[in-house]
This record gives C-alpha cells, sequence and structure tokens, in this order.
C-alpha cells in the first residue's frame, strides 16, 4: 500500500527486536543513539482529489529527515515522521493534531492542510503550546491578522498577497499591453480562494486602474463539473480570467474550458498553474497561458533549487511540487530552530524561529526567512510567466524586487487594518 | 400425472416457524386430484403459514410432499415451477403494472409442460377481465383484484391451486361468482386448496374440510359430516 | 441573488443554450448513475454506497483503455464494470439481502474504501486526466452564437440513447416488467415462478454497467482520482430521494432537476448553488415524501 513509513516503521520495529533478542546481551557496545528520536506529526490529506498535496508534500518532509539523519541528526537524536490523514475534514485535521501532541506527545507539528482545515489546526497550536509549522495554507489571514496570531504557529508556505501583489503587477503589464480592461475570476469558494481572488485584483487595480471585475465565480472546492460556471464567462465576455483553483480544480476546470475554445478568448491567469503535477496531469498543456510559479527548476534559476530538484527526482521518481518544497523547507526551519535552542521546548523553539533564516532552494537569494513580525516567510521566488505545450513549460518569468512587494504588502495590510 | 397412489399434495408433521416463533405443530393434511379441499380456522391460527410452508415461503421442518416428491425447503420459484399456484390473501398485484403486464409476467408452462391456459381463454372465464386489460392493478376494486391474481396465477398453468381466504372482503354478490368459478377451475383439472374464514361459502364449494386452531390441526372429515358437528364449528371457527 | 441575472439570461439565446448543455451533461451523467442505485435499491432494497466507485472504475477502465481507441474503451470499459458488479453481487452483496440494513451499510461501504485502495494501488494517490479523446478535440459546435463542445454533444446523444433504451427494456419486455414488478413486491415475483436471485443479479449488472457508463462519460473531461465516487453517490442519493425510491422514471427527472437547479442556479443565484439542490430536495420531500413522480416507495 502506500504507506511505506508504517513498512519500515514495523521492519525496523521487527528487526530491532530480532537483533536485540540474539544480539542485546552479548554486545553491550555503544548505539549510535542513545536518545529517543525527535517525532515530528505530520497532519496532511492523503484521500481524494488532493491527495497529491499529502503524498508529495509527505516526500518532501522527508527528505530533509534523511538528509538531517544522515548526517547525525539532531542533538544526537534521529528525526522521525509520522503521518496521518485528515481527508480535509476540519473535525479529522483537529482531532489528528490533537492526538499527536496529547496521545504520541510529538516533539514538533507540521501542518499541512489546506485553508479551510488550517485556521482550526492554528487554534490547536495555541491551546496545546505546540509549536506547529503551517506548510500548505496560504491564505494571509492565517497569520497577518494580529488579533488572531498566536506565538507558535509559523508559515512556511507561500502567503497569497505575495504571490497576489507579484501576479497583479505582471498582469498589469499585460493587460496594458494588451487594453484588457474586463476581468473575471474563477476560484474556489472558501478562504484562500477568496482572499488570493481579492489581494490579485488589489494589486492588478493598484498598477491598472482601468480594470473593472465583469464576474465572478466561485464553485465550491472540488466541484467535478465546472460547466455551469464557464457557460457563465463565455456569456459575460471577460478578456481576462484571474483563478486561484489548485490541484486536480484547476485541471479539470482547464480541460472543461478548453472544449469551450475559452482560453482562445479569454487570457487565462492561474496562480497554480505551474507547478508539475499539474503540467503533466494536462493532457496538452495550452500554450499562452499566464501562470505564477509554484515549484519550477528554472526559479529561482540557481544551481541550488536545480540540484535540489534532480536529489528529489533520483530519490521519488519525480520532480517536487512546491509543497514538496514548502515541508522540505518548514523541516529545515524546525531543525535549525532546535540546534540553536538546544532544546524541543516551545517557548526555547519560538526565539529560535522568529526572524530566523535558512537555505532554502527557493530563496532568491537562496536562503528564506521566518519574519518576526508575524510568523510566515519572506524572500522566497515567486515568477509569473506565460506557458508552453512541453518541458520547460514555463521557459521564462518576470518577478518583482522584494522590496517592492513588502511595500505594497505594508499598504494592503493597513488597508485591512492589520498593521 | 400422479404416480405411486400417492395424494396430489402432502403435508406430514410440518411445524413451520417465523423467526424462532413456532407458527405450525405437526400439521398434516392431504390434496388427492381433483379435489377442492378447505382449511378453515380463525385469524392466527395458521391458515396462511400452512399455504406458505407449501409455497416455499416460511422455515419449515417435517415433509411437504408434491407428487411424492418432498419440496419442502425448496425456493418459491421452484415449488412454483413444479406446479403449485399461489394466491395469497392480501391478493397482492402489482400496483404499478397493468393488468395485461401483471398477467404477462406470470407466463410458464405447467409441470407436464403443457400450456393450458392462455390470456384468450383465461378472459373468457373471466369476462370482466378483458376490459380492464390496460389498467394500473393498483387502480382496481377489491373484487377485481382478486380475480387477477387468481387469473395470473393460472397463467402460470399450476395443477394445484393454493386459494388463502379468497372471499375476504367481497361483496356476497363475487363471492357467489367466485364459487362458480372455483367449480369451474377444478373441472378444468385444477386442484384446489382453499382456506377460509366464510364457512358457508366454504362448506358449499369444497369436498373435505381441515380445521386449524393455534397451530395444530383439530379436525379433518368430509364436508357433510362437519356440517353435522355444529359443537366442533362453534369451538374453533367464529361461527 | 441576483434575479435580473436571470431574466438577463432566459432572454438570450447564447445562455440558454449554454447553460442547457450544461444542465443536461450533468443531469444525464448523474442519472446514469443514480437510476442504478434506485433500480437496485427498488429491486434488492439494498442502499448500495458502492455505487460511486463504479462509476470511479468506469472512469480509470476507459482512461486505461484510451490507448487501444475510444470506441473500444468507452464500451469495455462500461461492460468491465458490469463484470465487476456480477462478482460483487455473487460473491458478496447477495449474502446480506436478508440481513439488517446496518450490516448491508458496513459491506458496501467497505467496498468504497476497498476499492478506493485498489484504484491507488493501480493508478496511484494522485488524480489523473483522460482529456477529450483526439475526435472531439475540434471547435464547438455552434447553436445559434452558443458554442457547444463536440464531446458535449456525444454525452448528451448517448445519455438519451441509454434513457431512452432503458425506457424501453422497463416496459416493453418481459425482464423489464418482472423488475418493477420485484420492486413492489419479489416474493409474489418468486411466487410465481421467477428467480428473483437471477433477476437481482441480473439488476445489479444492469446497475453496474450504467453507474460504468456514467464513469466512462465523464471520465474526458472530469479529473479522476481514488475518492471520485463519493460526491457523485452523495448527489445520487439526492436524486433517488427526489425521484422516488426505485423509480427510474423518477430518477431521470430528478437528475435533470438537479442539472437545471445548477446551471441556472449559478446565473440566478451565484452564491447559493450548492445549498439550491438541498433546498430542491428539503420541498420535495416535505410535499411529495414518495418523490416527484409520486411512484416511489414512502421514505
Ligand atoms: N410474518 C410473520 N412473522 C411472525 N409471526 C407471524 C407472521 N405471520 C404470521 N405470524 C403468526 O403466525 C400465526 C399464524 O398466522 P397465520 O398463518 O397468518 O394465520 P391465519 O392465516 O390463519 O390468520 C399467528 O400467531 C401469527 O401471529
Ligand atoms: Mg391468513
Amino acid at each position: 500500500m502506500d504507506n511505506g513509513m508504517n513498512r519500515r516503521q514495523f521492519l525496523t520495529a521487527a528487526g530491532a527486536a530480532a537483533a536485540g533478542a540474539t544480539l542485546g546481551p552479548l554486545v553491550p557496545g555503544p548505539r549510535a543513539y542513545s536518545a529517543e528520536p525527535i517525532v515530528v506529526g505530520f497532519v496532511s490529506i492523503f484521500s481524494g482529489r488532493v491527495a497529491s498535496l499529502g503524498e508529495t508534500g509527505y516526500r518532501g518532509l522527508e527528505f530533509a529527515i534523511d538528509e538531517i539523519n544522515a548526517k547525525g541528526g539532531l542533538l544526537g537524536r534521529q528525526l522521525k515522521a509520522i503521518k496521518q490523514d485528515s481527508a480535509g475534514k476540519i473535525e479529522d485535521a483537529v482531532r489528528v493534531a490533537r492526538d499527536f501532541v496529547t496521545r504520541d506527545k510529538v516533539d514538533l507539528l507540521m501542518d499541512h492542510s489546506s485553508s479551510r482545515e488550517a485556521f482550526a489546526v492554528r487554534e490547536v497550536s495555541r491551546d496545546l503550546k505546540k509549536v506547529t509549522m503551517v506548510t500548505a495554507s496560504e491564505t494571509t489571514e492565517l497569520t497577518a491578522d494580529p488579533k488572531a496570531r498566536t506565538p507558535y504557529t509559523f508559515r512556511a508556505a507561500r502567503q497569497t498577497l505575495h504571490d497576489g501583489i507579484v501576479g497583479g503587477i505582471y498582469a498589469a503589464g499585460v493587460s496594458k499591453a494588451k487594453g484588457m480592461t474586463k476581468w473575471y475570476s474563477a476560484s474556489p469558494d472558501y478562504a484562500y480562494g477568496r482572499a488570493s481572488t481579492e489581494e490579485f485584483f488589489a494589486s492588478l487595480k493598484a498598477s491598472f486602474p482601468e480594470m473593472q471585475i465583469v464576474g465572478q465565480a466561485w464553485p465550491k472546492l472540488f466541484e467535478p463539473d465546472y460547466t455551469a460556471f464557464l457557460t457563465k464567462m463565455l456569456q459575460d465576455r471577460p478578456n481576462a480570467c484571474y483563478s486561484a483553483l489548485w490541484a486536480g480544480d484547476l485541471v479539470t476546470f482547464v480541460e472543461q474550458g478548453g472544449l469551450y475554445g475559452l482560453f482562445d478568448q479569454i487570457a487565462f491567469f492561474g496562480i497554480n498553474l505551474a507547478d508539475y503535477t499539474i503540467l503533466k496531469a494536462l493532457k496538452k498543456v495550452p500554450a499562452g497561458m499566464h501562470s505564477g510559479s509554484r515549484y519550477l527548476t528554472n526559479v529561482p534559476d540557481t544551481s541550488a533549487n536545480k540540484s535540489f530538484g534532480e536529489r528529489y527526482e533520483k530519490k521519488y521518481k519525480e520532480l517536487p511540487t512546491n509543497w514538496s518544497q514548502e515541508c522540505y523547507t518548514g523541516m529545515q526551519f524546525l531543525a535549525e530552530a532546535v540546534r540553536k535552542a538546544g532544546s524541543t521546548k516551545s517557548d526555547d523553539l519560538v526565539k529560535a524561529l522568529e526572524g530566523l533564516t535558512v537555505k532554502a532552494p527557493w530563496g532568491v537569494d537562496g536562503t528564506v526567512t521566518l519574519r518576526k513580525r508575524d510568523h510566515t516567510i519572506v524572500n522566497y521566488a515567486i515568477g509569473w510567466g506565460q506557458t508552453q505545450p512541453q518541458a520547460p513549460w514555463v521557459p521564462k518569468t518576470s518577478s518583482v524586487p522584494w522590496d517592492k512587494i513588502l511595500a505594497q504588502e505594508e499598504a494592503y495590510l493597513k488597508s485591512k487594518g492589520w498593521v | 400425472m400422479t404416480r405411486g397412489g400417492g395424494p396430489l399434495l402432502e403435508l406430514a408433521g410440518v411445524d413451520a416457524f417465523y423467526g424462532r416463533a413456532q407458527a405450525l405443530f405437526d400439521v398434516s393434511l392431504t390434496l388427492r386430484r381433483g379435489e377442492i379441499v378447505v382449511l378453515l380456522g380463525r385469524n392466527g391460527a395458521g391458515k396462511s403459514t400452512t399455504f406458505k410452508s407449501v409455497a416455499g415461503l416460511v422455515t419449515v421442518r417435517g415433509a411437504v410432499r408434491l407428487r411424492d416428491r418432498d419440496v419442502a425447503g425448496l425456493a418459491a420459484h421452484r415449488v412454483a415451477r413444479l406446479g403449485v399456484g399461489y394466491v395469497p390473501e392480501d391478493r397482492q398485484i402489482f400496483p404499478h403494472l397493468t393488468v395485461a403486464e401483471n398477467l404477462d409476467i406470470a407466463v410458464k408452462p405447467g409441470p407436464d409442460g403443457g400450456v393450458h391456459w392462455t390470456r384468450e381463454r383465461l378472459e373468457e372465464i373471466f369476462p370482466i377481465l378483458a376490459p380492464l386489460r390496460r389498467r394500473a392493478g393498483g387502480a382496481l376494486s377489491g373484487g377485481e383484484q382478486q380475480l387477477v391474481t387468481i387469473a395470473r396465477t393460472l397463467m402460470g398453468n399450476p395443477d394445484v391451486l393454493l386459494l388463502d381466504e379468497p372471499s375476504e372482503g367481497l361483496a356476497p354478490a363475487i363471492v357467489k361468482a367466485l364459487a362458480g368459478l372455483v367449480e369451474r377451475l377444478r373441472d378444468e383439472g385444477v386442484s384446489i386448496l382453499l382456506s377460509e374464514q366464510n364457512v358457508r361459502f366454504a362448506l358449499r364449494v369444497a369436498d373435505r374440510a381441515y380445521i386449524i386452531d393455534s397451530g395444530h390441526i383439530r379436525y379433518e372429515g368430509t364436508v357433510d359430516t362437519l356440517r353435522g358437528e355444529p359443537e366442533i364449528m362453534k369451538r374453533y371457527l367464529a361461527v | 441573488m441576483d434575479l435580473g441575472a436571470f431574466a438577463q439570461c432566459v432572454s438570450s439565446t447564447l445562455c440558454v443554450v449554454s447553460q442547457l448543455t450544461s444542465a443536461l451533461i450533468t443531469g444525464l451523467i448523474l442519472f446514469l448513475v443514480a437510476s442504478g442505485l434506485s433500480l437496485v435499491f427498488g429491486v434488492m432494497g439494498i442502499l448500495n454506497f458502492a455505487h460511486g466507485s463504479l462509476y470511479m472504475l468506469g472512469a480509470y477502465l476507459s482512461f486505461s483503455l484510451l490507448r487501444l481507441n475510444f470506441g473500444v474503451a468507452t464500451v469495455a470499459a462500461a461492460l468491465g464494470v458490469a463484470v465487476i458488479g456480477l462478482l460483487l453481487e455473487r460473491v458478496f452483496i447477495r449474502h446480506v439481502y436478508r440481513a439488517p440494513l446496518l450490516y448491508q451499510l458496513l459491506l458496501t461501504y467497505a467496498f468504497i474504501l476497498v476499492l478506493d485502495d485498489v484504484a491507488k494501488l493501480i493508478w496511484g494517490y494522485d488524480f489523473v486526466s483522460m482529456g477529450v479523446p483526439d475526435a472531439f478535440r475540434r471547435p464547438p459546435i455552434f447553436i445559434g452564437r452558443a458554442p457547444v463542445p463536440a464531446y458535449y454533444m456525444f454525452i448528451i446523444v448517448v445519455g438519451v440513447v441509454v434513457a431512452v433504451g432503458l425506457w424501453l427494456l422497463l416496459t416493453r419486455t418481459r425482464f423489464g416488467r418482472i423488475i418493477r414488478a420485484a420492486a413492489d413486491n419479489p416474493t409474489m415475483v418468486a411466487a410465481l415462478g421467477v428467480n428473483v436471485a437471477a433477476v437481482s443479479a441480473g439488476v445489479f449488472v444492469l446497475g453496474s454497467f450504467l453507474a460504468g457508463l456514467g464513469g466512462v462519460l465523464a471520465a474526458p473531461v472530469r479529473s479522476i482520482f481514488p475518492g471520485m465516487g463519493f460526491s457523485i453517490l452523495v448527489e445520487s442519493f439526492i436524486v433517488v430521494v427526489i425521484g422516488g425510491l426505485g423509480s427510474v422514471a423518477g430518477a431521470f427527472v430528478g437528475a435533470l432537476l438537479i442539472g437545471f437547479v445548477r446551471a441556472f442556479g449559478s446565473v440566478a443565484f451565484p452564491a447559493l448553488e450548492e445549498g439550491l439542490v438541498f433546498m430542491l430536495m428539503a420541498a420535495v420531500l416535505l410535499t411529495r415524501p414518495r418523490g416527484v413522480l409520486g411512484v416511489g416507495k414512502e421514505l
């Protein structure tokens, strides 16, 4: 079955038992790791249309753990992850996170849930005072709203606002050149989809005030059939459409839109398009769609990033996803904090994590930082560009310098009353 | 057809059960070829259960022999294919099917492979069938439903007909017609086991009678003998 | 709520045609799945939770067989699901016909999990996307100014043909009459000499075939993933409630109603689209507990 972890655990346990029975009494020599392992509890979605969220995210975590253990672990202890499926249900995600802390006594939590569950898991982290690394939920509000912030929650995932700002600036450039004033959106109807769309349009409007929104479609998450929305969009005749759909939803939307020749008439800006699972799932990647970079080996175009992609691909026979790199990076943050703090105590870790900078393949200068004020990651690569039907799919991307992103972010947060 | 000289249908020492509850105790009765036999008894005495024991619709212990072959425990459709035609007490017409469709479902050859009954022949015996053909079963009156369910069972060319309280709830005039019909069927070669609470009707058409009470057979004899036993009728029947 | 938009839509052919297409393909695919569910429930009294999984298997089989040829894939995948249905019924489900409801639910629910895992083993945990067959990769057909994708035309034609075929089967053949009679009273059908067990198996196979065909038709335009059967299962339950338990004609009306509510609801009540379907179900439950046509079994 798919959970190699359990099998490996079983083999390890069986092997250890066998070794202990036969050799234990005879060989009292030093054991490599005298202490208990440091355990990371990983909650995510491993089933259904977005099983790739959990599966590829977990691989990123495992990849990081294997590297760290190969170099001797942390504080002389091995690192270990345990994972559990929430099936995308809020109550299950909360239960899993609680059980991890109270029953399994994990040292660290990694919450790789969609935004639907992440807000609830944040409360578990607050309640149980357990350091939680959020690696999938991108909704700005999760860490930006000071009234709801918790000291223990950190985010190593993109923030919709950052992507939206760059996307809006990029889209403004394209819109001006082509005179695209009539905009549309098609995003999933929950916190993430709403926030992402609002922030993109805010940024677009700031750089291109002539734009107007002529219609918005809000299909539910995991909607199987978008035809009703697509035909409505065709009638409303926008010049361009922004979409925060993701994973299988996005693929289905693009396939069904293709049937209507939608993308011949409407420029498509999909923030989540350029990720390998999606590009490979699409039977034909349409040329000329606009996409934000999720994970691409060429964004940033550095040797560190390329090497990360290659090493990962060698191990898993597929390229990493954005989620893989976010979990990988989240683990780097946690590991570095444990090293710095010399412990796994929550309060020590919080101090170590705030403002922490680590090396990361997607850092614009090779590093990323957990901002002290709101515990969210900054300085990661964001590029927007156009698709082509074959690899490398998004050959050229344009970006925006981070000081400009941060300035615009500040203005937006002010408008929300969050700073 | 009756081989080995035994009766056409014979129950010998039959116990019947609904789950753990026993409804028949050591019931024995026989039906010979060409006979009309009536099973009398009050409500809840075990008449319907006796019929279901034959039709394969209830769990039984003991022997149910059809032409000397033990059919106890056979699936209902197998018993039917061996020539048992069962007309249940509450009619059980298929309400969403037309009369023609109700009849069509039951078509099959008799146990000897012959086809005695066709829709045309039935319409001749049951003149009211023809105009009802296209009506939905559920839209018929009680009397019409009773006739259709009997006709439906005949489409399967049975040589044993089990009629469970056919006169129940019918107007007197229709009961009279029913008596004529039962006799006519017997003359056409169908042997009939009938259950009744309507003693007058039963005694008019039947050759022999059994009385069942609390799952036990309490009386067996010819109709003429039973007529001379008012005490017995009073004790076991609501007369 | 946006009645202005709705009024504007109804007065434009473009809008009416496109939303109609949308209503028809959603409704017809749903009908294929729900009619099987309803038949199986009607005749066997079994609420088959695994019915949605058969839809999923249809989609996956068609995805795998597409390599051969689209026509072959369509037919072979639907028949393949019918065979799987036959095995399920003969090996497992027939043992629980008389069992308490809870056992039936446990057994058929277990199949959701098992079949999802089988799909994961064979096709992977991640969604796969089939894309429309090359024969249908062409510009949409225009009705007036309204585009209708060629593949959607195909779905509509197949859906309507199957619906008519099913209606003829149920009303014009003896097998169909027996199915309808058995839905009312299986014991009586057996007492008339019909092997109801064989009919049940036949109905289960027919239901599986229809669910499989639904999956096959949906496969090119919806993403395929372990667990995809669940949402259509829920919608099918709603259809069966709206249409009346055990009624195929009711399933047809119910499925198309849902299609229409979705398609035109997205115009009139963009914020409420999801809730509308449930409101529809609640309204039917309150006013017509036997379903819109009033011929189903009472809930
Ligand atoms: N389906 C059933 N389940 C349990 N008990 C039953 C069932 N049908 C009948 N009985 C019981 O078996 C006994 C005989 O019933 P029945 O054969 O229907 O009587 P009759 O036909 O003479 O009125 C009664 O006590 C009745 O309550
Ligand atoms: Mg009775």
